[in-house]
């Protein structure tokens, strides 16, 4: 199984999301596809919702789309969406980062399908 | 719409609702029991308090939850509203206005020192000393200071281009964590369609259960902004035993525990349209702004400074087509391009009316200034309005506050007397200062009117003869004397003061008006006052005007100051000094070919037009008449700044240039050229 990995724009907000898209549909060859998030610092709805696209058509393909270091912008909008245990991706968490971004629910592994 | 046109709404909105807070304090002032204003100032922090979070402006949420905290407690009638505490909400109005500026215009972080003033405010006002970062989060402090706890299920559905308009629902649900806390969101993606995905759409919903002290209008509060682009659900879950947790770590003591509350189900669109009834609560405020917003739309200003250009363009073109109507003679074109012109004299008013705004809010933002002032300078003014629904062009509007500004300023500093010297002098100890505006032949006439001292003949004499500007044998009449405050550098003010400046004011309050095509008079009575009359044209965009021509130059008379008509042959004008006898009236009259140094010989016969300004009148000879035209005024620019009598250009149907004549100029030039 070969990966792909793509760096996460620096903000992956709505003016920049139809070319964030168009890039990673042209990037996602491989049967797992990986995206770097340690550059990010802004993340909002459209985002997440595309983030969530991708997760989608991943899982419909048995196929895998994973999300790795995942900066504090993006773990904020997870936690508040309560999304972290649907992408179900490893979050290196410090201490007090779970105060810090209030994961209080939506931490259970969960499937799209 | 983006986030930046929205948070443009937002600061617009603030503003407004700032005024509205000065404005009910200054009232309370007056009528400390008026249950109206004390609504309305709470509605206005309230409502700037839910819009700043929406926005993440942290310190203006939390500042002002303090105030509307103790605005709360006001109207359960817990606290009392005295004179201090009018100053202190005064003084908490100017923090929220210097916040939103630092916060939202900017863009910046509030400095330590912004926020220990807000807290020395906040312990003025309440009494309590809220210590180092007391005041860093409104939101846990609602949940801290009410212990009605309940849990509600919300469900917002949205509409599918709510992120292309600027809206963007995590804000919203950050801010309502912020208010107590979420204990779920679900987000529902079953319409992600895999196979029909454009990202700059929304497919997602959300299911969300929430707990806190906010009332189910409250919540929909919260997601006002975003109304028009959701569907929104919220439920009380009535299923809730308020003993679980802990919100914020603050000890919960007094919740709701098995309280057979009402399943209530409330749409934000309900909330809205008023179909739920209930007491007076915080949230029960905001459905007023809402109803408002369905009848106005905010419209950029510049926007409107385009359409106005642009009718001003379909005038001119109007005017062309119907000039070669006739002179190809067209008869039918010249029927048609008649009713297009009637159409398009309908669309100048209809556009012309959308600029106009009421003086009212103008007037409104010195009645501040009129009591802070006094109370430094230790005088008791009373201010009052008239007139404050006299409609002005926007542009005429944003710039005459200064000039008032500074004719106000000078009444309090040197006008009006001490109360000392007012009782001395057999007066009220009170003064009053009276704003009006009305409509008058054409024109606005803004007046400031003072009960003070009036001005001191003798001493504007000799400050003028002082300071060069007349000779000490120079024979005055009184009129003239007055107005000598008009010129540059002239002050007669005992001392310099921060209020009124060091007397370089009173000419450039002179020169903005007549730069707005207006002029400013005055009346003074030693002993009982001074009245400041400012008269200006309605517009400065488009006016209709009388059109007329001295040999082969065009010039334009705005129509509303042209009274008749009359003709006379030069033989008949020559005779005597420039005035004539009109059915027994002495009328002094300019010609226009000499005034403008016309050296060619004039025709036999020429026409005499009766002019007025105000109470002034003169006549203005010219050589022909040639009608009514509409004339969209165009500036002159500043190489043209001398040119006396002028006071703007215009194009013609047919492409040539008319200059547009500024007839109270003329008419002082007539009265002082005539010889009686």
């Amino acid at each position: 199984m070969s990966d792909t990995s793509m760096q996460a724009p620096k903000k992956l907000i709505l003016p920049y999301i139809a070319d964030f898209h168009s890039q990673v549909e042209q990037s996602f060859v491989d049967n797992v596809f990986v995206l770097d998030f340690s550059e990010n610092d802004e993340i909002d709805t459209a985002g997440i919702q595309c983030l969530l696209y991708w997760k989608k058509f991943a899982s419909g393909e048995s196929r895998k789309f994973k999300i790795i270091n995942h900066s504090g912008a993006l773990l904020s909008a997870l936690a508040v969406y309560g999304l972290v245990g649907l992408f179900a991706d490893r979050v290196h968490l410090k201490a007090g980062d779970r105060d810090q971004y209030g994961l209080r629910y939506g931490l259970n592994k969960e499937s799209f399908l | 719409m983006n986030l930046d046109a929205v948070k443009e709404i937002f600061l617009a909105e603030s503003e407004e609702l700032l005024l509205t807070m000065e404005d009910s304090l200054l009232r309370l002032e007056k009528e400390p029991e008026s249950a109206d204003d004390i609504n309305s100032l709470f509605r206005a922090v309230h409502t700037i308090k839910g819009s700043s979070g929406m926005f993440g402006f942290e310190q203006t949420v939390a500042f002002t939850h303090h105030v509307e905290n103790w605005l709360d407690d006001l109207r359960s009638g817990e606290v009392q509203l005295g004179t201090g505490k009018i100053s202190s909400l005064l003084k908490s109005k100017d923090h929220i206005v210097e916040l939103i500026d630092i916060e939202a215009r900017k863009a910046q972080t509030v400095s330590g020192d912004l926020i220990d003033k807000g807290q020395e405010l906040v312990a003025e006002l309440t009494g309590e000393n809220l210590g180092s970062g007391a005041a860093s989060s409104g939101g846990e402090n609602i949940v801290s200071s009410k212990s009605n706890i309940k849990k509600f299920i919300i469900e917002i559905s949205l509409t599918p281009k709510i992120l292309q308009h600027g809206l963007d629902p995590l804000s919203f649900i950050k801010y309502l964590g912020g208010q107590g806390e979420i204990v779920l969101v679900r987000v529902n993606h079953d319409s992600l369609d895999i196979a029909q995905y454009d990202p700059e759409l929304c497919y997602i919903s959300f299911y969300i259960e929430f707990m806190g002290v906010l009332s189910e209008l409250q919540i929909a509060d919260v997601f006002e902004f975003m109304a028009s682009e959701s569907q929104i659900s919220i439920k009380e879950d009535t299923t809730y035993q308020a003993s679980q947790p802990n919100l914020g770590g603050t000890a919960v003591s007094d919740v709701s525990k098995g309280e057979a509350a009402k399943k209530v189900e409330t749409t934000v669109n309900e909330t809205r349209a008023g179909e739920v009834s209930k007491p007076l609560e915080k949230a029960d405020l905001a459905p007023v702004a809402q109803e408002a917003h369905k009848k106005f739309i905010r419209i950029e200003a510049f926007k409107l400074d385009k359409l106005i250009n642009l009718v001003g363009e379909l005038v001119i073109s109007g005017a062309t087509i119907s000039q070669q109507a006739e002179h190809h003679k067209l008869p039918d074109i010249a029927e048609s391009s008649g009713s297009m012109i009637r159409l398009i004299e309908d669309l100048r008013d209809n556009v012309m009316s959308v600029r106009m705004v009421q003086i009212g809010d103008t007037f409104r933002r010195f009645e501040r200034m009129v009591r802070d002032i006094s109370q430094d300078l230790g005088k008791k003014v009373r201010m009052q309005v008239k007139g404050v629904d006299t409609e002005l062009d926007k542009n005429i509007i944003e710039n005459i506050s200064d000039p008032l500004l500074h004719l106000i300023r000078n009444s309090l500093d040197h006008g009006i007397e001490t109360p000392d010297e007012r009782k001395a002098a057999g007066k009220n100890e009170e003064a009053t200062i009276r704003l009006s505006a009305y409509h008058d032949t054409g024109s606005i006439v803004l007046e400031v009117i003072d009960d003070g001292r009036g001005l001191n003949k003798d001493k504007i004499l000799k400050k003028a003869i002082d300071s060069g500007l007349v000779s000490a044998n120079t024979q005055l009449t009184d009129e003239a004397i007055y107005y000598l405050i008009f010129e540059p550098g002239l002050s007669t003010a005992q001392s310099v003061t921060n209020i009124s400046g060091r007397g370089v004011g009173m000419d450039v309050v002179r020169r903005n008006i007549e730069n707005l095509r207006g002029r400013i008079d005055l009346e003074t009575t030693p002993g009982v006052g001074t009245t400041f009359r400012i008269r200006l044209p309605l517009t400065l965009a488009i006016i209709d005007g009388f059109l007329v021509s001295v040999r082969d130059n065009f010039f334009v008379i705005p129509l509303d100051m042209v009274i008749e008509c009359v003709e006379h042959n030069v033989a008949h004008l020559s005779t005597g000094g420039d005035f004539i006898n009109l059915r027994g009236d002495i009328l002094s009259f300019l010609r226009l070919d000499k005034f403008f140094n016309e050296k060619s010989e004039p025709p036999e016969k020429q026409s005499l037009i009766v002019v007025k300004n105000g109470r002034s009148k003169a006549g203005l000879v010219v050589d022909t008449l040639e009608g009514e035209s509409q004339t969209v005024i165009k500036p002159l620019g500043r190489l043209f700044d001398h040119l006396n009598g002028i006071s703007g250009s215009t194009i013609m149907g047919s492409g040539e240039v008319a200059l547009i004549l500024d007839v109270p100029k003329l008419i002082d030039a007539a009265v002082a050229s005539a010889t009686y």
